[in-house]
């Protein structure tokens, strides 16, 4: 299995090996906790940056890689969560948090000026 | 009562019943309705919160005893100790379990108590409804722990006879673990103390200037050892967990981080309301929801509702009865915030561009890092509930969500250090805030062109950048720069203690923030398999696997690998990480080999594996800058205990200069 990892970083370029390493730092390593595949050493992780660079060799973008290991793991592996579906409330909730409580803090400070002239 | 006669079980269980009953007592003098205020009443329920601080003090004192002499009667010490241990962690593992960290939690819930008790800040009935609310934590965490959690339970006797413990989880049994719980738990429960203030000044409709004076020392102790508390959390994953990552936005260490940001924010409008009378009820929500986040930090943690490493002392049943006592106590924070809130009477009146402005800011700043990492936290569980889908939400979304907010603060913070209180003046603070904002900038952005790094490591350069200018500026202008006069540093001396204590902490979090970036941006990696007498490279080091060994602990066998690290040819250091196992817990742990280098780490970690035979798998990074981290959070710590324990004469001589500065 060693010799299949060997081989398979041996096939990629520099280039794709470091985009490989950047997804792979994106991906939970499922049994461990804490870490992605690429801090991990747990076998699945070994597996799993395998997999990452075996779909990378036969040519998939970012994207599709990220898709394979969640159509074969779940959802569960993206560490950056996607923005479909009911969790786009994750990305956009602080922004209108952040909008309510600077109109919140415009009409205090609005009040404070006032009181102060 | 034959109190000789008692086995340490029952003298234990005898304290505790006593404390809590004693709890129960202070609540009831303290918040009934028929008794008068009266200096009597507070001294009565002050004496009976007292008392039920020796009281747990001494049952504690029992339980160190206990592990330090290995008692097996107990089955705590049975379940959680071992003869072999070391002494240190024979007392550290009193508190590493659920029935002895409650202990603990009751052990400063009263110290507190106590404190509040005999301490000269709030006006009579703010202290006594302070104590009665105090007290009544005591008791109803006391119950709990003599109902369900007593540590002095007996070592059942039907079991058959013990001949040791069964130790310890190994990896507690490290000195950054032993400490790093309780100095959290100093933070959470210095919040109750913050709590119990602000249910009295809601309670008496007074929540002022005296209030805020009242709460201070109790934030600032709780803020800085939660900031000590995290950085211990932080440098424990480090060095234990061998990865080489110190944060990892786990569910517990966000139940950590959540207290930490509302205190944070708090701490900054207590400042604004003792001087201005307003952002009251903005402060006592914030106060509620500071205690009611460190009470979820502290029990979520065992509830198994998530999962991490951080978690100890796990019990699910006992662990979600804890949090629904805590959420009752929170709920009774905002049921009562609700009914008495609109009593508050406030009066802004400063400038928008004014200190007080650049706070009302800050705190919309933290409150909004807050929701996020709450969200974050929680959005998982409420996906996976909900929709049955399991989804992570790692470091990705909150370096995504928190770095433009980071910046956003540090801009913050620089502006609001520059201008004055009350009023924007004369606008004296344009030029050196232009400037510094400019140069921050502009060094951050030529620091990420030249090494060629992403839109965070600009984002994270730029707002350490910032706040180091900012504390900067601000020690400068302390000393009289920008005045007629010019610099002086003996002007240096009348600088009040509290003020010192606020520089060294935004210092403390301009380092904080440059550790953090640098050693994640900057930081070199190496992953090989190597055996014996092979070697890889790491930038200019080379680093050679000599050998391997097996070495016997005390109360556990390792293997340790030899490793020289060579620097054009010449030997730098030589590295021995090891892989324990542990044969008492059957369990095993990686030590990585850290080498300091200046302000920087050589980190080293190996690893067995399948089918490696002779081979391991070797880890190598390099941390520049990563000491940086550890200092600044030391100074942010430091500087919150210097300024919350400012003597009163000198909190007094402030208050005149700032009357004779007033006139301009």
């Amino acid at each position: 299995m060693i010799a299949a990892v060997l081989l398979f970083l041996a096939a990629l370029t520099p280039e794709q090996a470091a985009r490989a390493e950047r997804i792979a730092k994106d991906i939970r390593c499922v049994v461990c906790q804490n870490q992605s595949v690429a801090d991990s050493e747990a076998e699945l992780a070994k597996v799993m940056r395998r997999i990452i660079e075996e779909r990378i060799a036969a040519g998939d973008n970012d994207a599709e890689v990220r898709g394979y290991l969640v159509a074969r793991y779940g959802e569960t592996v993206l560490l950056r969560p996607t923005a479909e579906g009911a969790n786009i409330v994750l990305w956009a909730a602080p922004a209108m948090v952040l909008v309510l409580g600077a109109l919140w803090a415009f009409s205090l400070l609005r009040g404070g000026a006032k009181a102060a002239s | 009562m034959h109190l000789l006669a008692m086995g340490i079980s029952e003298l234990g269980t005898f304290l505790l019943a006593v404390a809590a009953a004693l709890g129960a007592a202070a609540a009831g003098l303290g918040l009934s309705p028929f008794a008068r205020t009266s200096p009597r009443i507070v001294a009565l329920s002050g004496a009976a919160m007292t008392a039920a601080f020796v009281t747990v003090a001494s049952a504690f004192l029992f339980l160190l005893i206990a592990y330090a002499e290995t008692d097996l009667s107990l089955l705590n010490v049975y379940l959680n100790s071992h003869s072999l241990k070391p002494l240190a962690y024979k007392l550290a593992g009193s508190w590493g379990n659920h029935e002895g960290s409650l202990l603990l939690w009751l052990l400063m819930l009263a110290g507190f108590g106590a404190a509040i008790s005999l301490s000269p800040f709030g006006d009579l009935p703010t202290k006594r409804y302070a104590i009665g609310v105090q007290a009544m934590l005591l008791a109803a965490f006391g119950l709990f722990t003599v109902l369900t959690s007593n540590p002095f339970a007996p070592y059942p006797e039907a079991w058959p006879t013990p001949s040791d413990g069964r130790g310890l989880n190994p990896l507690l049994q490290d000195p950054g673990l032993a400490i790093h719980p309780p100095t959290l738990y100093l933070g959470y429960v210095g919040l109750s103390a913050v709590y119990s203030f602000t249910m009295a000044g809601l309670l008496t409709g007074r929540i002022g200037s005296a209030w805020a004076k009242a709460v201070r020392p109790y934030l600032l102790f709780a803020w800085s050892a939660l900031t000590l508390g995290i950085g211990l959390g932080a440098y424990w994953a480090y060095y234990e967990l061998g990865w080489g990552g110190f944060w990892f936005w786990d569910p517990v260490e966000n139940a950590s981080l959540m207290p930490w940001l509302a205190a944070t924010a708090l701490l900054h409008c207590v400042m604004v309301l003792e001087r201005r009378d307003t952002l009251k009820l903005w402060g006592a929500a914030l106060a509620i929801l500071a205690f009611g986040a460190s009470l979820l930090g502290a029990f979520l943690v065992r509830s198994g509702i998530v999962t991490s490493v951080h978690a100890f002392a796990n019990d699910p049943e006992r662990g979600v009865f804890l949090l629904l006592l805590s959420l009752l106590f929170i709920g009774a924070g905002f049921v009562l915030f609700a009914l008495r809130g609109s009593k508050l009477q406030q009066t802004a009146r400063f400038s928008p561009v004014s200190r007080e402005g650049a706070i009302v800011v800050n705190n919309l700043l933290f409150a909004v890092v807050l929701f996020t990492v709450f969200l974050g936290t929680f959005w998982p569980i409420v996906m996976e509930t909900q929709t049955g889908s399991r989804i992570s939400v790692g470091p990705p979304y909150y370096n995504a969500m928190l770095a433009p907010l980071a910046l956003l603060m540090a801009g913050t913070l620089l502006f609001g250090l520059l201008v004055p209180w009350k009023t924007g003046g004369s606008g004296q603070y344009r030029r050196p805030l232009l400037v510094a904002a400019g140069l921050s900038i502009a060094g951050a952005l030529a620091l990420t062109l030249a090494t060629g790094r992403s839109a965070l490591a600009l984002a994270g350069f730029a707002a350490a950048f910032l706040v180091l200018a900012a504390s900067l500026l601000d020690l400068l202008r302390k000393g009289g720069f920008g005045t007629a006069e010019g610099f002086k540093a003996s002007r240096l001396q009348g600088v009040t203690a509290r003020s010192w204590g606020a520089l060294v902490s935004h210092l403390g979090l301009g380092l904080v923030l440059l550790g953090i970036t640098a050693s994640t941006v900057f930081q070199g990696e190496v992953r090989a398999v190597l055996t014996p007498g092979e070697s890889t490279r790491l930038g200019a080091l080379e680093i050679d696997y000599i050998s391997r060994k097996q070495i016997a602990g005390p109360n556990y066998i390792a293997e340790q690998d030899l490793f020289r690290v060579m620097k054009n040819g010449r030997l730098l250091t030589e590295l021995t990480p090891s892989r324990r196992y542990y044969p008492a817990a059957n369990q095993a742990t990686t030590e990585v080999a850290i080498e300091r280098r200046g302000l920087s780490n050589l980190y080293l970690a190996s690893a067995a594996g399948q089918g490696l035979g002779e081979a391991r798998i070797v880890r190598a990074h390099s941390h520049p800058l990563i000491h940086v981290l550890w200092g600044g959070v030391l100074l942010l710590a430091g500087g919150g205990l210097t300024a919350g324990f400012a003597k009163r004469r000198e909190r007094q001589r402030a208050a005149a200069g700032k009357l004779q500065e007033r006139p301009a």
